[in-house]
């Protein structure tokens, strides 16, 4: 195959490595989920704030592994890879999403008023 | 009726290039990169099933009179977790980094640490779900113990399926070096480890944390 | 682990003599007719020195043709099990309409006790969704993809073969439970919570999950393949707006696969957690919730039904324009139709449960999302029909068989807006009036498929399947589909339930006739079709053809030989248009030849998927009788064997340049011959009189 001729860890999906990306990934997603559990063990908020907080932080620390652990963007090289993955987003909220919307009507239908508390 | 209408962008037929130069170049790092791009997306949805199911089962219903998600799950024990698997995801980093300057016995040595600290977070799971169940708090116990050991033990299966690949990887660096099979080989295993460490991510937020919201 | 009823030995599980149905005679039968068709294969192959073949031509090949070959093998034998079922379930059916129907065989009425008659019932919609349809799109998309996007071979030629050989373990499966052990009784839907192990004990629902599991592993991996394949194999010039509309089909159904089976793959997970571990996701009792199973399993369940039509509309696509002798009508639109109706599968699953009784919000929202679709699939079929407007048609049978499908995705999708309305579906959910919906739109997939097969027949093997017989296998075809299915409709209105294997009211005695004649008028097209391979075969000599089979074709795998040669396209060609071969015949460029040629390399074959296959139904049928040891070592045989392949050496050989140009010499004197021989024989070459 072609690629012989080429030297493989010269590959622009190899090359994208740096140390500094992988060292800020990893002390942002750890700064970011520490705070979610500070957050949560401090009872910051009622339950609807704190659960809206903890996931938009949450998508933020995996944007952040995104694009600074996986070295994700719109590049030649990854932009087939990042949509990919973006395909991801809709579906699950999607499943979640229409899924927690269906159960949570319908428990508030059918069930016994005292089953449906969460 | 003309055939030739709606041939879109049809280039003048005296002057085309029939044929191609020569076969053109695939590079099969980027199109297996690819390939294992889309396994992560299936992989992924194995995810948001089990979400899915993790948001129905945690009513009150599917408690069933038995521990409640701020009884099975501590956060803080969950973040030392956290702290363990995004250190061994570091370490595969750096291993990375040592490929990309070409360096195998720096791949090795990396990758080695990361597997040990791998091993250390499988562990941590595991005593997690044999404290629990010793407690007498089973999977067979409620609905919503069933999903809480279902998302901890696919994750954990992946765990140990990164760890076995890791060591064949280190088996392959060693015998091979860093030949174009092996460095696709490390990008896809670095994707695949790094994709647990994400997954954690929503793992904590949303079965951690959100239990004891 | 559960309970058991019945006796476990460490060695075998549950599996005992008694599992074997010696007693019953129609399995008895259906044994009988295996092992003799069994038999008869081994001696052929035996007498025409056919293993050698068989091993290096086929079972090992990475071959995107052989392979799709192979799938659409798989596929029609299982197409052909499941039509054997349907035959049983009408006559069960008609035979046991009205208190005073006599009982045989042991049944109080018909022939079929219900324990009986549900496993027909549960492994009909099982083997005709995922084993028949699902095996044969595959094979169409394998076969063609490479070819219309000007590639050597797929992206992944070895993870092809693992695919297609998972396919074959799960198929293996569900016709194994015929002979060992028994089948679902719970419907191809799996229904929670009578798949659960205090409703179901035996090993029937374990061989339908085991099965799907493993078939489903196929089809992910193919999924990704061919998604791969596409975007990064395409010829020089092949761009977006190029691709042939199968190819873009082929691209949208596989994103729906990739990513709705493993939502499959929990749900079923989950269930066998429950079966074998005794969680309670699924249960009555301790907090399951067996509608979560519903929700899970209709999340992929109406993707997969578009996984299932969108490759067929993707094959009516190529067909109706070629024999329209038109391009395409509204290529972008179509194009844009196809993706949004991939967008919107993802949102419409709970039209399946409207009566969960979520209420009329839920149900709105889903009766609106589910209405969407018509808009896409309305604009696919007025530009079919723009397509043929003012085209020069020629009805030969792929364009009958595709034409005709329109009509079945007619009707089959006002009746799909129909049960979309809740009100209305609180009155049909659960009748037949479903099963005829679906049928019609599932025939839609049957429709193109035998299409397809006509069309491409051509392609893959180098003659033209008979004219004649072939539209009297339409017809037929035809006449039973609608005999049946008209009747069925009206039995719907009346409010028959669905799955019944004894009918109360003997006033629907004279519907069910009805479609038992229509069931006749099936096995007659059946018949016919045989007749029709067979007078092919024979006559070949006079059917055989050029690259251009029909004449009037449009995209690039009618550019190459027919048969095709394993290396696809000599030189790969350079795109200059859509509907590049169209384009090059009306330029009069058909002839150009490549100046010169090049080594071509191309995957070795290797058994490892083959050993994994086998593995892999070691570990299926050690899961599904409780054989642990057996289910240990067979996967402890899986890693194994793919580790080991990982550190294996060379997988490509090379077909140098003189080989190349030799072979194409060979085939273009071959095929001055076989034109002489055609004239000679005072024939005509072609159905279709190739316009210059
Ligand atoms: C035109 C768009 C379509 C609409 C609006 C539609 C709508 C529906 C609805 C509302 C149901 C549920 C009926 C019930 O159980 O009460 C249904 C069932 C079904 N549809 Fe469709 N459908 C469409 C197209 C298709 C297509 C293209 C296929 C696949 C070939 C298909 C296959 C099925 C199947 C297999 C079922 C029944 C599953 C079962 O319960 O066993 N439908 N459809
Ligand atoms: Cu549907």
């Amino acid at each position: 195959m072609g690629i012989d001729n080429l030297k493989p860890w010269e590959h622009p999906e190899i090359k994208g490595a740096s140390e500094v990306q992988y060292i800020s990934g990893y002390a942002l997603s750890l700064a970011l989920l520490g705070l979610s559990l500070l957050l949560v063990r401090a009872h910051a908020g009622t339950t609807v704030v704190l659960v809206s907080l903890i996931s938009f932080i949450s998508i933020l620390t995996v944007i952040a592994q995104l694009i600074l652990l996986f070295h994700l963007d719109f590049s030649e090289s990854q932009r087939w890879n990042t949509l990919t993955l973006m395909l991801n987003v809709p579906l699950l909220i999607l499943s979640v999403g229409l899924t927690s919307f269906m159960f949570h009507t319908l428990y508030t239908h059918v069930m016994l008023p005292a089953m449906t508390v969460r | 009726m003309s055939t030739t209408s709606g041939h879109g962008q049809g280039s003048d037929p005296s002057k085309a290039v029939l044929w191609a130069e020569s076969d053109h170049e695939h590079d099969i790092i980027s199109t297996r990169l690819l390939g294992f791009w889309l396994y992560m997306l299936s992989d992924s949805l194995i995810f948001a099933a089990l979400f899915t199911a993790y948001e129905v089962l945690t009513y009150n219903t599917s408690i069933a009179g038995g521990p409640t998600p701020a009884e099975v799950a501590s956060p803080i024990r969950a973040y030392i977790e956290t702290i363990v698997l995004l250190t061994s995801v570091l370490a595969f980093g750096l291993s990375m980094i040592a490929l990309k300057r070409d360096r195998p016995r720096m791949v090795m040595a990396w990758m080695a640490v990361s597997a040990l600290i791998g091993i250390g977070f499988l562990g941590m799971e595991w005593t997690e779900l044999a404290g629990l169940a010793a407690r007498g708090s089973t999977p067979q116990r409620s609905g919503y113990l069933s999903i809480f050991f279902t998302l901890i033990a696919v994750h954990g299966i992946h765990i140990a399926i990164g760890l076995l690949w890791m060591g064949v990887m280190l088996a392959q660096v060693a015998r091979s070096g860093l030949t174009a099979l092996v460095v696709y080989r490390m990008a896809n295993l670095k994707i695949f480890w790094l994709y647990q460490a994400l997954i954690w991510t929503f793992v904590f937020t949303f079965v951690y944390l959100r239990g004891s919201v | 682990m559960v309970d058991l009823q019945g006796p476990w030995t460490p060695l075998l599980g549950r599996l005992t003599l008694q599992e074997i149905p010696f007693d019953s005679p129609i399995v008895f039968g259906a044994f009988a007719f295996a092992a003799t068709l069994a038999v008869i294969i081994i001696g052929l192959l035996t007498y025409y020195r056919g293993w050698g073949i068989l091993w290096r031509d086929w079972l090992t090949s990475v071959d995107h043709k052989r392979i799709g070959i192979m799938y659409l093998i798989v596929g029609g034998v299982l197409l052909f099990r499941g039509f054997i079922d349907a035959v049983m379930m009408r006559t069960q059916q008609v035979m046991a309409a009205g208190p005073a129907s006599p009982g045989y065989l042991g049944a109080e009425h018909g022939y079929l006790p219900p324990y009986h008659y549900d496993q027909v019932y549960g492994s009909h919609g099982t083997i005709m969704l995922i084993f028949a349809a699902t095996p044969i799109l595959a094979g169409f998309m394998n076969y063609l993809l490479p070819l219309q996007i000007g590639a050597r071979d797929m992206a992944f030629p070895y993870l092809n073969s693992v695919a297609l050989w998972m396919t074959a373990v799960g198929a293996g499966l569900v016709m194994l439970s015929l002979f060992v052990g028994d089948f679902s009784q719970a419907g191809w839907v799996g229904l929670t919570p009578l798949t659960e192990m205090s409703y179901s004990p035996d090993v029937g629902v374990d061989y339908w999950a085991w099965a799907l599991e493993i078939g489903s592993i196929g089809t992910t991996l193919g999924a990704v393949n061919i998604i791969a394949t596409i975007i990064k194999m395409r010829a020089p010039g092949m761009t977006w707006f190029r691709l042939p509309l199968f190819t873009w089909t082929a691209l949208t159904t596989n994103v729906i696969g990739l990513t709705a089976f493993p939502v499959l793959g929990v749900a079923l997970g989950l269930l066998l957690l429950d079966r074998y571990i005794g969680t309670h996701f699924f249960t009555t009792g301790f907090g399951g919730n067996f509608m979560l199973y519903t929700d899970l399993f209709w999340i992929w369940g109406h993707p997969e039904v578009y996984f299932i039509i969108l490759p067929a509309w993707g094959m009516m696509s190529e067909i109706i324009p070629t024999f329209s002798e038109k391009p395409l009508f509204g290529y972008t639109v179509m194009v844009a139709a196809t993706l949004s109706i991939g967008c919107i599968s993802w949102t419409v699953w709970l039209h399946h449960f409207f009566t969960m009784g979520a209420g009329p919000i839920v149900n709105v929202f889903y009766s609106i999302s589910t209405m969407l679709v018509s808009i896409p699939t309305g604009v696919k079929v007025f530009n079919w029909a723009f397509t043929m407007f003012r085209g020069r048609l020629t009805f030969t049978t792929p364009m009958l068989w595709a034409v005709s499908a329109i009509f079945m995705q007619l009707i089959g999708g006002l009746t799909g807006m129909m049960l979309a309305i809740p009100a209305i579906n609180y009155m049909t959910h659960n009748t037949v009036f479903v099963i005829a919906h679906f049928h019609c739109v599932a025939m839609v997939t049957i429709f193109a498929s035998v299409a397809g097969i006509t069309f491409w027949f051509p392609k893959a093997t180098g003659f033209k399947l008979d004219e004649a017989s072939g539209q009297l296998v339409f017809w037929l075809f035809m006449a039973g589909t609608f005999t049946v299915f008209t009747a069925m409709f009206g039995l719907g209105f009346d409010g028959m339930p669905r799955r019944l294997a004894y009918i109360p009211y003997a006033s629907w005695r004279p519907l069910m006739i009805v479609e038992e004649f229509g069931i006749l008028l099936y096995c007659g097209s059946i018949a016919a079709f045989i007749y029709q391979i067979v007078v092919s075969v024979r006559n070949r000599a006079h059917n055989l053809v050029d690259v251009d089979a029909w004449g009037t074709t449009r995209s690039l795998e009618w550019m190459t030989h027919s048969p095709v040669p394993a290396y696809n396209f000599a030189v790969i060609p350079h795109v200059n248009a859509r509907d590049e071969w169209a384009w090059r015949r009306d330029n009069g460029l058909a002839d150009m030849l490549p100046e010169h040629y090049e080594d071509i390399e191309v995957p070795l074959n290797t058994p490892v998927p083959m050993f994994l296959g086998i593995a892999t139904a070691g570990f299926g049928f050690a899961m599904v009788w409780r054989i642990w040891w057996l289910a240990a070592v067979s996967l402890a045989a899986v890693f194994i064997i793919i580790i080991i392949r990982s550190f294996g050496g060379t997988t490509g050989t090379v077909i140098p340049a003189d080989a190349v140009r030799r072979t194409e010499q060979a085939s273009r004197r071959k095929r001055r011959q076989n034109a002489d021989n055609v004239l000679g024989d005072g024939v005509m070459a072609f159905a279709v009189k190739p316009r210059a």
